[in-house]
């Protein structure tokens, strides 16, 4: 019964490891369309685009918003992979119950 | 304000302050005691040297002019940052597995551990990183002549030439011996520089505090608050400025590029790396410290650009504007902020270019002028330390020889970028390292050159201005499509997005189709093959194959590299685990390969692979050593899939012997089972016919008593014969010596023949104890089969429902129907049916369910009809789930044909 419940666990936390990897991988595509989107839309009418310090604050708030998810992530990850990153066709024997 | 003197003073303090933490640091590693040494922290910090002086205060000169675009310096390393997990963390497990001492080390070892292109990729990182170095220098002495030239008296006049280049010299000096002591002090560049890390670590602190502490005086000290300064910003020049989205995007790729390419960078990242562990930290706490240092750029330029007097330098805005507004103590802190960055900079650049120089070119040239062999001379340990100290020098030399030839002219960042786009030209090969198997050595080399050609001529041979105007304007030879701010016409860009463009497009595309067309070396293809699937090897392939080399040899060669002590016990090591006692493993392959990755990681991959190469005496590995271990093991796969195949038939041989077994076993208890039935069911008819003829042997009966006794064994002897005849019956069946009497007959004739002889209607009263209905129309079936055989079945089937079934109305249903195939004859009672379990059995001999109404009746009725049905081609099955027993007759329909 008890062994039944950690089998159980075991498919969560690798599941749950695999979709962290998952959000690491896509993190960084997420942060170019961020970062350089801005800068790709020239066809504005002059006098209306953003000024430098509307820019200034969308660009640092991104920027921390996207640092704070990282560290969310890495925290993630190691907490599910038990510290070793580990390659994704490790994965499975990584995730040894505890 | 502050004196000169104080300045020098505290720039000294500080100095030695770093000299005692570098030394203790270095001190409490070798004591074992350096666990906050090797924190995800510490490495973070030490990534700071990215952050050198050009971003310390010319970031700010940057923001001046071209408003946000500073940014995009910090933005490409956030994005390489936040995308550890596809690129970094790879580059790292590659770089502890394979004892990766530089760049130019990886490119070399996973190219075949070529010398040739180790030796390229060093040209190409010194002639980026020397600008790059004078750079450094430049702002050390800029930030020192602004103190000069403030504390010297009104109207005199302030530093000459002669001062700045001095004090760069002096700097020059100081650092070259500060890395020379802490940079070099062991070989084995995995054994990590703690020293100089921890100096680094402190620098950064210090380069973000001083940076952090100017912001915030800034804005709450001048500008009034976060809204006043966004008012601020507004109203400025800044406020005006549009991002150019050629150069955004360019220079967020440059900046990208160049976090992975810098050698410095490469150090820091890699080779100093404790634990991958920490990366995982860094991949946020890094760009966090990016945001950190970027987050007051813009509101220092803006402030500056307005308190400060026109045409003062936007570089040195963070030191001049505390000064202009009296706060010394801030302006210094703010020098020791650009001092650090300066610093660390030229310390970690001039280790990581003083290995690749030494490792790829010193050493490989002192080897070769070595006339006998390398086995025989004394302890190379030395050399190569005296390479890399004089590698050092020389490095520190030609930036300071930079700085006095271009005397500082060009702008701050500009030749930051240029020098970016220099390292850049490694990116490509390097991703084909880790990514791509096809990439091979040809390849590489020529997208590198090409790339280093392309950048040279379209970017930093202008920028240094040593390509004459008739050029820049007119082209080489005179050729408008050689114009190197407008190669083949594309003209109109910004000259630095333009030489990006076009010499990582050529570079790439170069190396592309050289790797396509070329065909690597088996070591090449090895390497490939285990720095690509870096993460699922589980033994990597030996690059040696059985050499002749002395173990003894061997010895000696490792002692002189890593020292006798460390030698030895590597040695004992390798002994130990082929089970051998003593100093002198077997040279096997795989002994030589882990020796060969041990050198490596002092002097190089390429002059370790020569190095082992000289003693094995045998150049690695080949294509025939490499078909010929893919042919053993294919022989091995081969017999061991056949041994696998006999296994299985073996198997399978056993099962049914097993089955065999198990079926002889059951017939013969059958058998036992079956003789002591018929020994029982001929015993009792028997017993009453002995017994009753007794009493008419005994004489004195009265008549009918008689009569009465005679009947009684007439019909027990009835009965005997019958059962005797069923057996006749059924073992003549069972034995297929039966001859069927195939005759023509309707189905309804049978029927009604079987209903007939069944007896269905009581002896007495003459009326039927067994209701049978019937569709006598749908029974109009001409049929072909032995007809007596087939009523004996039907006569059974209905005997059978009037004995047991236990209606108070017994009625019995036979329905016809056909199929495709086959004729279906049901005959279903509305008694109580046969339990499940008995199912399986009623068809066996003697079977009966109970003894309440067996009279007459032996059990060997069903087991009979099942006989027969098999020899007609037919079945009888029972029929569960019609509400009463239901058995199903059913008869081939070959040769049946509908009655007309």
């Amino acid at each position: 019964m008890s062994r039944a419940r950690d089998v159980v666990f075991l498919e969560r936390r690798v599941y749950r490891h695999r979709r962290m990897i998952d959000a690491a991988k896509m993190l960084p595509i997420l942060a170019c369309v961020l970062f350089l989107f801005p800068a790709l839309i020239i066809d504005r009418a002059p006098g209306e685009e953003p000024s430098t310090a509307v820019r200034l604050v969308y660009f640092f708030f991104v920027w921390l918003s996207l640092i704070m998810v990282a560290a969310t992530t890495a925290r993630a990850l190691r907490r599910a992979g038990s510290g070793e990153p580990a390659s994704d066709m490790s994965q499975p024997q990584d995730g040894a119950p505890d | 304000m502050v004196a000169f003197n104080t300045l020098v003073f505290v720039a000294i303090a500080y100095v030695v302050l770093l000299f005692g933490i570098a030394a203790f640091a270095d001190r409490r590693a070798r004591l074992g005691q350096s666990r906050w040494l090797r924190s995800p922290l510490t490495y973070t910090l030490s990534l700071s040297v990215y952050c050198t002086a050009w971003t310390f205060y010319g970031a700010v000169g940057s923001a001046a002019r071209s408003g946000l675009e500073y940014l995009t310096i910090y933005l490409g390393p956030t994005l390489v940052f936040l995308g550890w997990w596809w690129l970094l963390r790879k580059l790292v497990r590659i770089g502890r597995a394979e004892r990766i001492t530089s760049i130019a080390d990886l490119i070399s070892s996973r190219y075949g551990k070529s010398s040739s292109l180790a030796v390229v990729v060093t040209l190409l990182a010194v002639v980026g990183s020397t600008p790059y170095i004078a750079l450094q220098l430049q702002s050390v002495t800029l930030s020192f002549a602004v103190f000069a030239d403030l504390s010297s008296a009104p109207g005199a006049v302030g530093w000459q030439a002669s001062d700045l280049n001095q004090t760069a010299f002096f700097v020059a000096l100081g650092l070259a011996l500060f890395t020379i002591l802490f940079g070099t002090r062991n070989l084995d560049a995995n054994e990590r520089h703690h020293g100089v890390v921890t100096a680094i670590a402190l620098e950064a602190v210090v380069k973000l505090i001083a940076l952090l502490a100017v912001g915030v005086f800034v804005v709450w000290g001048v500008g009034g608050g976060i809204s006043d300064t966004m008012r601020q910003i507004e109203a400025s020049p800044v406020a005006d400025w549009q991002p150019d989205a050629g150069r955004w995007v360019g220079m967020t790729f440059l900046s990208a590029a160049a976090i992975i390419c810098l050698p410095r960078m490469f150090q820091v990242m890699v080779v100093e790396n404790e634990d991958e562990r920490h990366l995982s930290i860094a991949s946020w706490a890094f760009p966090l410290y990016l945001l950190a240092m970027s987050l007051f750029v813009l509101p220092i330029a803006v402030v500056g650009l307005a308190v400060l007097p026109e045409g003062s330098n936007p570089d040195l805005f963070v030191l001049t504007l505390p000064l202009a507004l009296d706060q010394s103590k801030l302006a210094v802190l703010a020098f020791l902020g650009g001092f650090s960055s300066a610093t660390s900079m030229v310390i970690v650049a001039a280790i990581a270019l003083s290995t690749m120089v030494s490792n790829h070119i010193v050493i490989p040239l002192w080897l070769a002028m070595q006339s006998q062999r390398a086995t025989i001379s004394g302890d190379v340990r030395n050399v190569v330390i005296l390479s890399r100290r004089i590698s050092i020098g020389a490095i520190l030399a030609l930036g300071y020889t930079y700085y006095r030839i271009t005397g500082g002219t060009a702008a701050l960042s500009s030749i930051g970028l240029v020098s970016f786009a220099g390292v850049a030209q490694i990116l490509p090969a390097l991703l084909g390292a880790l990514f791509w198997r096809g990439a091979s050595r040809r390849g590489a080399m020529a997208g590198v050159v090409t790339g280093f050609v392309i950048w040279g001529y379209t970017l930093f041979i202008p920028a240094i201005g040593l390509l004459p105007d008739a050029i820049v304007q007119q082209g080489l030879f005179g050729l408008g499509i050689l114009r190197p701010q407008a190669l083949f016409g594309l003209g109109g860009m910004d000259p630095l997005v333009h030489s990006i463009f076009w010499s990582i497009l050529l570079n790439t595309i170069t190396f592309v189709v050289v790797s396509l067309i070329s065909f690597p070396t088996p070591l090449e293809r090895l390497q490939g093959a285990s720095f690509v699937n870096v993460f699922d090897r589980s033994a990597s392939a030996s690059g040696w194959t059985g050499g002749e080399a002395e173990s003894e040899d061997l010895l000696v060669m490792a002692q002189r590299l890593l020292g006798g002590r460390e030698a030895q016990e590597l040695f004992q090591d390798a002994a130990r685990a082929q089970g051998k006692l003593g100093y002198l493993p077997d040279p096997t392959a795989e002994f030589v390969d882990r020796l060969e990755r041990e050198l490596a990681g002092s002097v190089g991959a390429a002059t370790a692979h020569a190095m082992v190469g000289q003693i094995n005496g045998q150049s690695a590995v080949s294509v025939e050593d490499l078909l010929a271990v893919a042919d053993e093991s294919a022989q091995m796969l081969e017999y061991s899939s056949a041994l696998e195949a006999k296994s299985a038939e073996l198997e399978k041989t056993a099962l049914q012997l097993r089955e065999a077994n198990a079926k002889l076993t059951e017939l013969s208890l059958q058998k036992d089972a079956f003789l002591s039935q018929v020994s029982h069911e001929l015993r009792t008819p028997m017993t009453s016919i002995r017994s009753f003829s007794e009493f008419l042997m005994e004489g004195d009966l009265a008549v009918d008593d008689r009569g009465r006794y005679s009947r009684i064994i007439h019909d027990e002897s009835i009965r005997l014969t019958r059962l005797l005849d069923d057996l006749l019956d059924l073992s003549v069946l069972e034995n297929g010596q039966v001859v069927l009497n195939t005759q023509q007959a309707e189905l309804r004739d049978l029927l009604d023949r079987a209903e007939a002889s069944a007896g269905v209607n009581d002896r007495e009263t003459g009326k039927p104890r067994l209701r049978i209905q019937r569709v006598r129309a749908g029974e109009a079936i001409q049929l072909s089969t032995d007809t007596d055989r087939l009523t004996q079945v039907f006569i059974n089937l209905i005997s059978n429902a009037q004995k047991y079934c236990v209606a108070e109305a017994p009625q019995l249903t036979i329905a016809v129907r056909e199929q495709v195939d086959s004729i279906e004859i049901d005959f279903i009672d509305n008694g109580d049916g046969i339990p499940e379990r008995q199912q399986s059995v009623i068809f066996e001999k003697f079977s009966r369910l109970s003894d309440q109404a067996a009279a007459g009746s032996a059990g060997l009725g069903l087991a009979i009809s099942r006989e027969i049905m098999q020899r007609l081609g037919g079945t009888i099955a029972y029929l569960p789930g019609q509400g009463g027993a239901a058995f199903r007759v059913s008869l081939p329909r070959v040769g049946q044909q509908r009655a007309a």
